[in-house]
């Protein structure tokens, strides 16, 4: 019996295509495990169904009979409930308020006690036990799961779709979410599991979905047929091989970037690092591969002096590394971030502005305290022409720049003076072809001129062309190194689905 | 001597604590649904002016009470469209409200300065004739300072214990999941805004239909800024918002009693006195961060659906 229907669903945002044409089929009684990288479509595909976002083109079919949700509340309505990642939950009210807030209207409560009273009898059933009273956001974090699920359920979903549930829980944890999503669907429901761990899929559900690039490559398939190779072969799919172009070899300079035992405790929504080796030799580029929220941006804080360490050491070239930002950038240390507006460049002020600040720090200044404006659209009108900034002046706001142009005016700004030590964080995400290459170009060409570059990134491609040793992030922890030549693509995704 | 002046000072306490209390429960309202609104002091401005209009027009307390909360209103709804429907800074578009209020309530009232109006008295004494005479005195309060009071118990219990209530708190602390809870975020929020401007104006009409039966221009003097700080003062919650406008109810009657005692101050030294307050409870919040964690989460920050960010 099909429960849920998806054929051909495209959807775009703004000019970017998230879903091409892909297909889901789900039906009553089943554990359905939807697996992909992250951006291949997976979390939009089951926000079309959950009715948060609305599908370009393609059709829905719920029981058999043509849907179409325009909103939550309408899915819903048709018995369709989503947990997402991160919760949606109101942290500063009761456990029961959030039930309330939640189910009263589609459950038709007339009072507190019947809340509370359901609630009870749900958690109950599903071995629950909440204390009503507690406050959302000081519960543990397999708590706040458990009452998304309520929530879900009390509204009356019979469709279930969990995303990632399991990303936040620890191994225990885990396994006992996913023992109850079984429980769920055997007694008649229907569960999509979103996920990217290969466990979540061959111990715990009936078939399988496979995205990649917003399409569906493999449909519906029995997860008992699986295994851990087909399934991570169809996520990162196969690229040409051998075409890696053989590096000159240039001298190495060993421990440029050393990293021992660095560990760092999990903010909110966060990861863990746990006991981090890494070791970048000046004149190489290290690829960091690894599906994003792995603790990749932990690990870059870590390294730029903006996250509090639990333990372990940084060394540049040798020696600690300094404890502050400012300091790590004086000894060479620079940073291409993954979000550029956000942590790398002031998207309001002039161009001129951003490509001058880094270099009011220590005694590069010009002068002491009054800095010209000419000094300044001096040292933007160099970047931009060394660096081919398009459409760029020194008075022009950097928000009003392209992707590509913005990630050049970066580069322009982090590979100034003297760099030791270059993170690039997803430094091509976005951007079109030319400007990925001239992007590259540059992190090859430092990589030549001695620099240790660590180059993170949730693109396998992108990694196997450009580094010259690969290691793969998971979970807070980083797998052993190896040249590049030497590493086996379906390897790297086991590592990065299954990594502990 | 000391005795019966404490007994006038505190019979005098319950009116000038009431505009406070109301505008201050208005503003909880306000802010529980995550609204600043900084434009408290133009609307009681507003509503004390209009409210004299109709009176000094031959209209009774009754009319002259509606039509100042109608003006207020009126008032209220530039700003509710200003920072809910348009989603303005809410700094901003309060400081533009506040400017409005006060410069059209100079505006309407010039030429009709210190012309008294019969206004609203208290309760007749005889009703009261039973009791002690200290307790009857502050009992024997006008029937807006007892609607004030019962509105704050009113208030607290809704945001408290009713659906509504909660779905207004869900509103403030977590806009998105409010709206994925399906709560519709901005028709709160107006709502909201709107039962606050009411609030608040019925403050302004009870400075001058209650307290000075006339209207001066500039006559509301800071305490709609105050109300602001009462809030926090109170955490947020109506119920103390009762002990906060009481306390600076008291502090504020001082002001007539210590100017008649003959007592050598100097006047703007007294008149000044509740904003030394405001000042030491401000200092005070700061040492102890008082009331922090009982702010509401998404307080100022507008809300807008989006399909990704």
């Amino acid at each position: 019996m099909t429960a849920v229907r998806l054929s051909g669903i495209e959807k775009s945002f703004g000019s970017r295509p998230a879903l091409l044409g892909a297909n889901f089929v789900l039906e009553w009684g089943e554990v359905h495990a939807l697996l992909g990288e992250n951006g291949a479509g997976k979390s939009t595909l089951m926000n079309v169904l959950a009715g948060f976002y609305t599908a370009d083109a393609g059709t829905l079919a719920v029981d058999g009979a043509p849907a179409r949700f325009e909103t939550p509340a309408a899915a819903a309505e048709a018995g369709i409930g989503m947990v997402h990642q991160h919760f949606k939950l109101v942290g500063p009210l009761s456990v029961l308020e959030n039930i309330r807030l939640a189910c009263a209207k589609r459950a038709g409560w007339k009072t507190k006690a019947e809340a509370l009273a359901a609630m009870q009898t749900l958690g109950a059933e599903l071995g629950f036990h909440l204390n009503p009273q507690a406050r959302v956001d000081e519960m543990a974090v397999s708590d706040q799961q458990k009452l998304e699920i309520m929530k879900v359920l009390l509204a009356g979903a019979r469709i279930l779709i969990l995303d990632e549930p399991t990303a936040v829980l620890t191994e225990e944890e885990a396994k006992a979410a996913l023992g109850l999503v079984r429980t769920l669907a055997r007694g008649g429901r229907a569960v999509v599991l979103i996920t990217h761990k290969l466990r979540d899929v061959l111990g715990f559900s009936d078939r399988v979905s496979v995205m990649r690039a917003g399409r569906t490559v493999i449909d519906a398939a029995p997860a008992a047929g699986m295994t851990a190779a087909s399934l991570s072969e169809a996520m990162v799919g196969t690229a040409p091989q051998g075409e890696i172009a053989p590096r000159t070899a240039h001298r190495l300079k060993p421990d440029m970037l050393r990293v021992m035992k660095l560990s760092a405790p999990a903010s909110a929504h966060g990861v863990a690092l746990r006991e981090i080796d890494l070791d970048v030799k000046g004149g190489e580029i290290f690829g960091l591969a690894g599906i994003g929220g792995n603790g990749q941006a932990e690990l870059v804080e870590a390294l730029i002096g903006i996250r509090q360490l639990s333990g372990g050491d940084i060394l540049f070239d040798g020696v600690d590394a300094p404890p502050t930002p400012e300091g790590r950038r004086e000894a060479g240390l620079r940073y291409i971030p993954a979000d550029r507006m956000g942590m790398g460049l002031f998207g309001e002020l002039p161009l001129a502005v951003n490509i001058a600040l880094p270099r009011l720090l220590g005694e590069k200044a010009e002068r002491k305290w009054l800095v010209r404006k000419g000094w300044m659209n001096q040292l933007a009108r160099a970047a931009i022409a060394d660096y081919e900034v398009a459409g760029a002046a020194p008075d022009l706001p950097v928000r009003l720049l392209s992707g590509g142009n913005a990630q050049k005016l970066m580069l322009a700004r982090e590979f100034a003076g003297e760099m030791s030590v270059l993170i690039a964080h997803s430094p091509t995400r976005g951007l079109d072809i030319r400007a990925v290459q001239a992007v590259q170009a540059r992190l090859r060409a430092a990589a030549e001129a001695g620099v240790a570059v660590l180059l993170i990134s949730e693109d396998l491609d992108e990694i196997m062309e450009l580094s010259d040793r690969v290691a793969v992030m998971s979970h807070g922890r980083i797998s052993p190194a190896e040249p590049v030549a030497q590493v086996d693509r379906a390897r790297i995704g086991r590592l990065m689905l299954e990594l502990h | 001597m000391i005795a019966t002046l404490l007994a006038a000072w505190a019979a005098t306490i319950p009116a000038f604590a009431a505009p406070f209390l109301l505008a201050t429960v208005g503003l909880i309202i306000n802010e529980r649904a995550g609204v600043m609104n900084l434009g408290a002091e133009g609307i009681m401005a507003i509503a004390a002016v209009v409210s004299v209009l109709i009176s000094l027009d031959g209209g009774g307390v009754g009319v002259a009470l509606l039509g100042g909360v109608a003006a207020g209103l009126v008032l209220t709804a530039v700003f509710a469209v200003l920072a809910v429907l348009l989603r303005v800074d809410q700094v901003l578009a309060g400081l533009v409200t506040f400017a409005l209020g006060i410069g059209i309530s100079g505006y309407v009232g010039d030429g009709y300065d210190n012309q008294t109006i019969p206004g609203l008295s208290a309760l007749p004494t005889s009703l009261f004739g039973w009791m002690p005479k200290t307790l009857a005195g502050v009992l024997d309060q006008d029937v807006l300072t007892y609607v004030a009071f019962g509105i704050a118990v009113l208030v607290w219990y809704i945001i408290e214990h009713t659906d509504l209530g909660l779905r207004l708190r869900a509103v403030g602390e977590d806009a998105p999941a409010a709206d994925a809870a399906g709560v519709n975020v901005a028709l709160y929020r107006l709502g909201a805004v709107l039962a606050g401007g009411v609030l608040c104006a019925v403050a302004g009409a009870h400075l001058s239909l209650v307290g000075s039966h006339l209207w001066v221009d500039g006559m509301v003097a800071g305490r709609g800024w105050i109300a602001v700080a009462m809030v926090t003062l109170a955490r947020w919650n109506a119920l103390r918002a009762i002990a906060a406008a009481l306390l600076f109810g008291a502090i504020q009657a001082l002001v007539p009693q210590l100017l008649s005692s003959g007592l050598n101050v100097p006047v703007y030294f007294i008149e000044m006195s509740p904003y030394l307050a405001t000042l030491a409870y401000l200092l005070l919040a700061g040492m102890f961060a008082n009331g922090a964690d009982a702010q509401p989460v998404d307080l100022g920050r507008p809300y807008l659906r989006e399909e990704r960010r």
